[in-house]
């Protein structure tokens, strides 16, 4: 289980490199690490943008991490042809369109240097961040500006939220929810406070995402 | 993990959370509960609801298993034929810029995929079974993808490699357990604390360079 340490930045930065190293997913051969109280900056860049969100996780992972400040940016390798924006843009609306658990039919897409825009509207918050995911790891794709408006199918009172996400999270088995507040106002929920480590602040956003009604999640939770 | 929970108490709050969770079509799940393990019985639209459904069961205090007998009913309309998952599936594979997809070949039988060929790494051949189980139309996917790493690195430093990387995790305790690995093959035994301790072991096994697949033989305690 997570603790609560001080560790000296040479260490968490051997370890993190390490671990960067170590993870055969992630080419690290331009991905700079440095480390300052606790907080680990990544520079530099990446083929693709699952490394990007790899690399960071990967960080988290390293006892001693309160935070990551990830500045990494995703550059297509040269020696491979990069696709044309319009060739990305039809990928992207393709695999929308192919994800059975999306309803597709009010997003837009358009592909501008690599950066895939999304706008028009979905039905949850989670299609929202589904959808974001889905285009962005997409080959050729550098970069994201996911702007779709989340319209839920029916208008839940902000206080049968609060209370949705307040029990789920006392049902779940890996989260101290305790230092966690909560608060709803038009569907937006912003939750607060402190949890254990960098995942029980995932899975408490999650929860909060996957929650009914919800327009989008404010996450300013810091860890202890 | 928590024990002694009652069944009927692990009941209430797995068929709760799955009603819960907005992205489950959790009509036609049925649940039962045995001791402090969850089977997960029906049909589900989506391959992506059936994995959701189970992690969602393993969220619950007192859950040590969750049998996944859940099978996928698509419920695109009009369905598509095998032909078109066939390219769907191709495309999908061939658009991910992590997957070197040149010796993969797709076939598709009434719905159901069948992954052929090589790829270089064990977590490509577990991330094209992914890619694939989420194109709409597919019921299920048989990955018979054979793994063969570029250079070969040997079994002693493959297990060193992998506890290495458990020492500098915070999520999990390690102490128990028990790494073998044999021409590439790691087998993961002993006890966790909890599934996402499981799942963290798994996921290191999984992303070391050089192993061809992995067992995972863990009991969550």
């Amino acid at each position: 289980m997570a603790q609560t340490v001080t560790r000296n930045a040479e260490d968490i930065k051997r370890d993190v490199c390490s671990h960067l190293s170590w993870d055969d997913r992630i080419n690290e051969s331009n991905i700079r690490v440095e480390v300052a109280d606790g907080t680990v900056i990544l520079s530099g860049t990446v083929p693709t943008y699952s490394n990007l969100a790899q690399a960071e996780k990967d960080a988290y992972q390293i006892s001693g991490v309160k935070s990551v400040d990830n500045r990494l940016t995703v550059l297509f390798p040269e020696t491979s042809p990069s696709p044309a924006d319009a060739e990305i843009a039809s990928r992207v609306v393709d695999m929308l369109h192919w994800n059975p658990t999306i309803d597709d039919s009010g997003i837009h897409v358009s592909v501008l240097n690599g950066v895939v825009k999304l706008t028009g509207d979905v039905h949850s918050s989670w299609e929202k961040s589904r959808a974001g995911y889905i285009a962005i790891n997409v080959e050729g794709a550098v970069g994201m500006e996911n702007l779709l408006h989340v319209q839920p199918r029916a208008v839940v009172l902000d206080d049968e939220i609060r209370k949705d996400i307040e029990e789920t999270l006392a049902r779940n088995a890996f989260v101290d929810a305790s230092g966690i507040r909560i608060e709803v106002k038009d569907g937006v929920v912003t939750l607060s406070g402190t949890v254990e480590d960098d995942r029980s602040r995932r899975i408490a956003e999650r929860i909060a995402r996957y929650t009914d009604g919800v327009r989008s999640v404010n996450d300013q939770l810091a860890i202890r | 993990m928590e024990r002694g929970r009652r069944p009927e108490d692990i009941m209430v709050d797995v068929s709760t959370q799955l009603f819960w969770d907005n992205r489950i079509n959790d009509s036609n799940i049925n649940i039962e509960v045995s001791g402090s393990r969850v089977i997960l019985t029906g049909t589900v639209p989506s391959s992506t609801d059936r994995w959701e459904a189970e992690e969602d069961a393993y969220s619950i205090p007192g859950v040590s298993y969750v049998e996944n007998r859940l099978r996928v009913n698509p419920a695109a309309y009009p369905e598509p034929n095998d032909l078109e998952i066939r390219s769907r599936v191709e495309n999908v594979l061939d658009w991910n810029p992590t997957i070197d997809t040149s010796r993969i070949e797709v076939q598709a039988h009434d719905g159901v995929v069948i992954l052929k060929g090589f790829v270089d790494t064990y977590w490509q051949k577990t991330r094209a079974w992914e890619i694939a189980s989420n194109v709409s139309g597919v019921r299920e996917v048989i990955n018979e993808l054979k793994v063969k790493p570029p250079e070969e690195i040997t079994d002693e430093d493959i297990e060193n490699d992998i506890k290495r990387a458990f020492a500098r995790t915070r999520y999990v305790d390690t102490d128990r357990v028990d790494v073998s690995v044999e021409n590439g093959i790691v087998t993961l035994k002993g006890t966790v604390g909890d599934y996402y301790a499981y799942r963290t072991v798994q996921e290191i096994a999984n992303y070391t360079s050089g192993v061809i697949e992995v067992h995972n033989r863990l009991v969550i305690e």
